[in-house]
């Protein structure tokens, strides 16, 4: 069964590749068709990399509302770097936080850093694949208030990806633990 | 006509976006906050470029050079900024002064103290061997 799977995956590997190739080229013929086919066996042969372990769920609706809000966000947050750069105050200091994620798999680990990193304003600095802990930068991070606020944007990446394309225990560790933030938040810090 | 003044307009945020990347890589304090100016406004710059370009040539070969420049653009910033982020604070280059809070340095101290602990344990063992 996991070998059936693998090939599956495979072949659609190659397929996105020859898309890639055929787009590259701006015509749809046979013989880029042909050459692209050859070329990505030639590449998933030579470069070899790890299977991706995909969740085997995946919910339309729920990756188009994240497609929205990321949209929405890239926009917002890349007004409020560019204010930053432009006012006349200079930036203030930023933190490096950490965000413990309730998901284990490395596939959604990888995405909710990409979206975090593209997201003005938090970047990647290390990750502690192990144990599933993000380490972000967070530009102008000054108060307790915006860290946390800066958490809850992380977590909140999270939980519409898992709702997305998590699988089944993801969204069981989701509905165990929807707020991480609990006892931060009520604690006395 | 209107699409002319709406790909102008596009073009011109595109740009007032790259501006503001070059002017934060310029003023923002530390190497950590510079990453974010270097790659963040820019992106959604590109993204209005490349509208503004698709607008004033509707045709699926440029839609689709488009697309890849721009799934490119998205897929390679996190891994650069991450790298020289990452390269930035292990190698020390970074101001305390510029970090409110900083759980990373906490981590690793916890480790770093677990592994001492460890090495201590280990070190009683093996010299009661050797002996």
């Amino acid at each position: 069964m996991t070998k059936g799977r693998s090939f599956v995956q495979q072949l659609v590997l190659v397929f996105f590749l020859v898309v890639l190739w055929v787009m590259l080229w701006d015509a749809v013929s046979l013989m880029h068709i042909i050459t692209g086919v050859v070329l990505s066996l030639v590449v998933t042969r030579v470069f070899y990399l790890p299977p991706v372990v995909l969740s085997g769920r995946f919910n339309i609706i729920h990756a188009l509302s994240y497609g929205l809000w990321f949209l929405y966000s890239l926009i917002i947050a890349s007004v409020e770097v560019a204010w930053y750069a432009f006012r006349p105050r200079a930036v203030g200091a930023g933190s490096v936080i950490a965000c413990d994620l309730r998901t284990s798999s490395d596939l959604l680990m990888t995405l909710v850093a990409d979206t975090a990193s593209l997201i003005p304003g938090s970047i990647i600095v290390d990750s502690d694949r192990a144990l599933g802990v993000l380490y972000l930068h967070v530009l102008d991070c000054d108060s307790e208030e915006k860290v946390l606020n800066a958490k809850e944007l992380v977590y909140h990446i999270e939980e519409l990806l898992i709702k997305a394309l998590g699988s089944h225990r993801d969204l069981a560790a989701l509905k165990v633990n929807p707020d991480p933030l609990a006892d931060e938040r009520g604690g006395d810090r | 006509m209107i699409l002319d003044i709406i790909s102008a307009v596009l073009i011109l945020l595109g740009g007032v976006l790259s501006l503001a990347a070059a002017l934060g890589l310029l003023r923002f304090g530390d190497l950590l906050s510079r990453m974010h100016a270097s790659a963040k406004p820019q992106i959604l710059g590109l993204l209005m470029v490349a509208v503004a370009i698709a607008i004033q040539y509707p045709a699926w070969s440029t839609v689709t050079t488009l697309a890849i420049v721009i799934s490119f653009q998205l897929v390679t910033i996190p891994v650069a900024t991450h790298m020289v982020g990452r390269a930035g604070y292990r190698t020390k280059h970074l101001r305390r002064s510029m970090l409110y809070r900083d759980e990373l340095a906490e981590a690793v101290d916890r480790a770093e103290a677990r592994e001492a602990a460890w090495e201590r344990r280990k070190g009683i063992g093996t010299d009661h061997n050797d002996g």
